[in-house]
């Protein structure tokens, strides 16, 4: 058994020698941990993994339970709901009888339990863990961060709106990155935190770099080149940061025809951001996870500046909105 | 008249507005200062009642504000936010 502390969480992997155990080692690596969590008001959570031969056993009596619905996630996961006698909260169940997970929440704890062998099955019991991540009250967005002058910055955009490339541009100027693709905010204490240990790139966005890092033979996964975070900073004589506070959230708009040097901070409203924040977020499994996401998402565009970010095809440095004339 | 706001929908608060986020369609519409007052009020106190917490913190005629609401009902109502039926 392997236990890992993600922001005052607790991750029980009870078995830690298997294809998923070992994945969830080495994905969180153990990074997120930060001793500034220890102000935070946020009570432990327990989120235990545990692997099942089959999904029978999980589910003896059967007819205890009601399929609900069906919706389709990232990496074409499909999630059913299941509701279970006795039980407040549904029991959600991700991918499929052969090869998938199951997810139970209560108070404070929630349990996942996972079977089958194929590739997909890690990234499976990943988007269970988020799950629970949430309904534990974190806040997990979909976007890349980086801060400068001791201010923390969130790029926010759908995919093909420049996420990476910005968050490039940033580290190239100077900016100390903290992700490129996933946040997990505490918003007791609005800190953000990231723990990727690499930036995933198409070769498109490849040559965003310097020539000696572009050339350079990185691992490839799927179509996409893995960068370490380290190998950039200490290129672009920058530190990486794991955690910072948010002061900015920045709507990113990408126009891919404007060959000027086009880098254009303006403020728009806690409305216009709020969308983007819930575009960004997506909607959580649970009405508890649905409640707390409102009320995070409520806070950080409350208490932050918003920014739309309207960007040329022109990969030059990125100024923060300060240094703007 | 009785209205019903549609169950589940989300409320984000940005404590003069508010963000409102239907959990099927995943549509999002926007209320400004006295839309909200609307919308926390109309269940509990109707049309009547949520037009009156409107004249109580705003300087406006109840004409005006009646023809606002009733717009912003429409809308509400056609993005199925809410849903509408005769009083029993």
């Amino acid at each position: 058994m392997t236990s890992i502390n993600i922001i005052n969480r607790s991750l029980v992997i009870k078995n830690p020698e298997s294809k998923v155990g070992q994945f969830l080692q080495y994905f969180w690596n153990n990074t997120i941990k930060d001793n500034k969590t220890k102000n935070s008001s946020t009570s432990a959570f327990n989120i235990s993994i545990i692997e099942t031969n089959t999904i029978e056993e999980l589910f003896s009596h059967p007819s205890k339970t009601f399929l609900q619905s069906v919706k389709t996630i990232e990496h074409n996961i499909d999630i059913f709901t299941l509701t279970i006698a006795n039980e407040q909260e549904p029991c959600w169940l991700l991918g499929t009888s052969t090869n998938g997970v199951s997810l139970r929440l209560k108070n404070k704890s929630a349990l996942i339990n996972y079977w089958g062998d194929e590739f997909l099955l890690p990234h499976i019991v990943l988007a269970a863990i988020i799950e629970a991540l949430r309904y534990s009250g974190l806040l997990c967005l979909h976007a890349a961060s980086a801060s400068i002058n001791g201010q923390g910055y969130i790029f926010l955009g759908k995919s093909g709106t420049g996420k990476t490339t910005t968050l490039l541009r940033a580290i190239k100027s100077g900016w100390s990155p903290l992700a490129e693709d996933t946040i997990l905010l505490d918003p007791t204490t609005m800190l953000a935190y990231g723990w990727e240990k690499s930036i995933r790139l198409l070769p498109t966005s490849l040559q965003v770099l310097d020539k000696p890092l572009r050339s350079h033979d990185w691992d490839k996964n799927f179509d996409k080149f893995s960068v370490p975070y380290n190998s950039l900073c200490d290129y672009y004589a920058t530190e990486r940061q794991h955690c910072f506070p948010i002061h900015h959230i920045v709507q990113l708009a990408r126009h891919k025809d404007n060959q000027d040097n086009l880098c254009q901070w303006t403020q728009i409203s806690a409305i216009d951001i709020t969308k983007s924040l819930w575009n960004t977020v997506g909607l959580p499994l649970s009405e508890r996870s649905q409640q707390f996401s409102a009320q995070h998402i409520g806070k950080l565009a409350r208490h932050s500046t918003a920014w739309r970010l309207e960007l040329g095809n022109i990969n030059s440095p990125l100024a923060p909105p300060s240094f703007q004339s | 008249m009785t209205y019903t706001i549609t169950k589940g929908i989300i409320e984000t608060d940005l404590e003069n507005e508010l963000v409102l986020l239907h959990p099927e369609n995943r549509n999002m519409y926007s209320l400004n200062e006295t839309g909200r007052i609307i919308w926390k009020n109309l269940e509990s106190l109707g049309f009547e009642g949520a037009i009156n917490q409107v004249l109580k913190e705003y300087d406006t005629t109840k004409e005006q504000a009646m023809r606002d609401a009733e717009k912003l009902l429409q809308e509400l109502i056609q993005a199925n936010f809410i849903s509408i039926s005769k009083a029993t």
